[in-house]
């Protein structure tokens, strides 16, 4: 599986009047042809500021990005002027957002929705777009029937499945969703992920997929990274990260899981709080909830160790077994 | 859809039945006298009350009033105390000119203060937002007549540009001699569409649905017409509505001010001229109109929005 996208030390911050957000502090992430990678992180962890950097889609102001290389097919997404940038956006990488009650434009057909990203990239007659977005919806279960309709006539599950066909018009090799299910009752929930991973898998489509749900992670995914505090904490294929995670973090989150096999006497959850991103702690994000931090966790900031088989941990417990050790 | 039109419009019905209960009400209270307004200082008290009879002022109030509306319907709004004249035919020789003016006016505003609200919320915080913020900030607070006067300083006393009243008679005249009281009159229109044309459009720039159509690649300038404005035009439409219907009633300081003949001018005439009828049929006139602007913004509020639309059809 070759590479699709890169991303290297990519730091986001947020300058705001009463401090400096550090939403992203070093990002590295690679995303394979045709993967799902899951992206998981409690809220605040930098997960949707890392899915619209990609995208170019950071507000600025307030957001700055101050350093880092998002390589796309050998470019750099970063250094692209405005117009190349839209003709990666909708074409070659597509974003599904957090909500879908708020993502559809309330004053144009659903319909039309579809079709305008065909018609930006497609040189095809508005005819033609309109036949491609109908198949769209049917694609995702729709009836074209409803062209003409607007978003307030459908169901958060059914906007969702629009917003898809959205994303998903133009083939784009990647597609990043911003947790798609969150906002949608369980049962949809899970009629929206078998129906996203069926397109994906039919077209070769990448997926970066975002979610604080390891249930979702566990069913969709090929490889997981855990964000922690604008940084990247684990990275490794489910198995690995499900089965032998090493990052204490990691282990706080499964841990919080209720399982239905083993009888576990009560859920094990993390103590204390993501730290505030505008007062980061000196050393590593996580120390200060750490059962197992030393002393020099506390001033130092471990970097990520690679261990043999891919499996990467940013945690100074795992200094030993890294494949530089 | 139709339905709600029908009803809408049915509804303008008590609606100017009660303003011009209000006002003949109002006007009753006030201690003119017609016949000596008539008949001046020649007046015996027997031809005084004469005329009094003749004009129907010894009825009771709400015979008047019953007898007015008679004669509304039939297009007839009585003839002036001061010249004898029909005031149907007065009002509808000054209305063309009042709507000359506020057309102009109210198309001067939009076409400046809608690209200068976009804009300046697209740069929001930036040296063009803040000076665009400042001078609407003037424009809404500046009291008409004053720019009015200053104009006319300016560019007919100092530079003679532009003449400084009375309206010309021919095309290039007329539209010479419309530059000043149109500006004028657009001042505070201009002002107000700018600063809601921004707010709306900014309160639309953050929403999630500008994302989307960004991430599909389309061009800025789609983003902000086809997603930006069209959702934020309902607060816009509804100030232009509003402000429309103010401005057919007549501008009445700049009307007088630059001695244009519309109906603002003509109502401060027949005030002070005692003229009940005229002021009258000027309100009369003035309400309907308004209540046809204040309509047509309802309506309007379908074609921008379906989920209002939609409300309609039930
Ligand atoms: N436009 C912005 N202006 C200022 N701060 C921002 C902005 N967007 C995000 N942040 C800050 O950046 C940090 C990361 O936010 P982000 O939205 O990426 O979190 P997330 O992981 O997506 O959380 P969630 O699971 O709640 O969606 C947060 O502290 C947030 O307050
Ligand atoms: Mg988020």
């Amino acid at each position: 599986m070759g590479t699709l996208l890169e991303i290297k030390d990519l730091v986001i911050h947020f300058e705001m009047d009463d401090g400096v957000v550090h939403a992203l502090n070093g990002v590295d992430l690679t995303i394979h042809e045709g993967e799902t990678l899951g992206l998981v992180g409690e809220t605040g962890a930098g997960k949707t500021t890392l899915a619209k950097g990609i995208m170019g889609l950071t507000p600025r102001p307030p957001g700055k990005i101050k350093s880092g290389e998002i390589l796309y097919e050998d470019r750099n997404l970063l250094t692209l002027n405005d117009q190349e940038i839209r003709e990666i956006r909708g074409r070659h990488i597509s974003m599904i957002f957090q909500d879908p009650m708020t993502s559809l434009n309330p004053v144009m057909t659903v319909g039309d929705q579809i079709a305008e990203v065909i018609e930006t990239h497609d040189r095809i007659s508005k005819q033609d777009a309109r036949r491609k977005a109908e198949e769209m919806m049917e694609m995702v279960g729709i009836s074209c029937e409803r062209y003409p309709e607007y978003a307030h006539q459908f169901s958060g599950g059914m906007k969702q499945r629009i917003v898809i066909a959205i994303a998903l018009a133009c083939n784009p090799k990647l597609l990043i969703a911003d947790e798609p299910t969150t906002a949608l009752d369980v049962t949809i929930q899970a009629q929206v992920l078998e129906m996203m991973s069926r397109l994906k898998s039919t077209r070769n489509t990448a997926m970066l997929l975002i979610t604080h749900d390891l249930g979702i992670v566990a069913q969709n995914c090929d490889h997981v990274a855990i964000l922690y505090a604008g940084k990247v904490i684990e990275y490794g294929t489910v198995r690995q990260v499900f089965k032998q995670h090493l990052h204490p973090y990691t282990k706080g989150l499964l841990g919080s899981i209720p399982s239905l096999i083993e009888d576990v006497e009560r859920l094990t959850s993390i103590e204390g709080l993501m730290p505030d991103p505008v007062n980061l702690p000196q050393g590593c994000a996580f120390s200060p909830r750490c059962a197992h931090a030393m002393e020099r966790c506390f001033c130092e900031a471990p970097p990520l160790y690679l261990m043999e088989d891919g499996h990467s941990v940013r945690c100074f417990l795992c200094e030993h077994s890294s494949k530089e050790a | 859809m139709y339905r709600y039109i029908l009803k809408r419009v049915l509804l303008l019905i008590p609606v100017l039945l009660s303003v011009i209960f209000v006002v003949f009400f109002i006007m009753s209270l006030t201690p003119t006298d017609a016949a000596e307004v008539i008949l001046g200082n020649d007046g015996t008290p027997e031809s005084l009350a004469r005329l009094r009879q003749e004009l129907g002022l010894d009825k009771p109030l709400l015979v008047q009033y019953v007898n007015y509306v008679r004669n509304l319907l039939k297009g007839d709004m009585g003839t002036s105390y001061r010249s004898g004249l029909s005031i149907s035919e007065q009002i509808f020789d000054k209305l063309p000119n009042t709507m000359i003016l506020a057309c102009s006016a109210v198309l001067i505003a939009v076409l400046i203060g809608i690209p200068a609200g976009i804009i300046s919320a697209k740069k929001q915080y930036t040296a063009f937002d803040n000076t665009v913020t400042f001078v609407a900030l003037i424009g809404a607070a500046v009291p008409g007549f004053w720019m009015g006067l200053m104009g006319v300083l300016l560019f007919s006393v100092k530079l003679g540009w532009l003449p400084a009243a009375r309206m010309g008679k021919t095309l290039p005249l007329l539209l010479k001699s419309l530059i000043l009281p149109a500006f004028t009159v657009s001042t505070n229109t201009c002002a107000m569409i700018t600063r809601q044309t921004r707010s709306s459009m900014l309160e639309v720039i953050k929403q999630d649905y500008i994302d989307t159509a960004r991430s599909k690649g389309v061009k800025e300038s789609v983003v902000t017409f086809r997603h930006m404005l069209s959702n934020a035009l309902i607060p816009i439409i509804t100030v232009i509505g509003l402000q429309i219907g103010v401005l057919l009633g007549g501008s009445v300081i700049t009307e007088n001010v630059f001695a244009w003949p519309g109906i603002g001018k003509y109502v401060v005439d027949s005030i002070t001229n005692r003229d009940t009828p005229a002021v009258l049929g000027c309100v009369v006139v003035i309400s309907v109109l308004f209540s046809l602007a204040n309509l047509c913004v309802d309506l309007l509020y379908a074609f921008v929005d379906p989920r209002i639309k939609s409300q309609y059809s039930k």
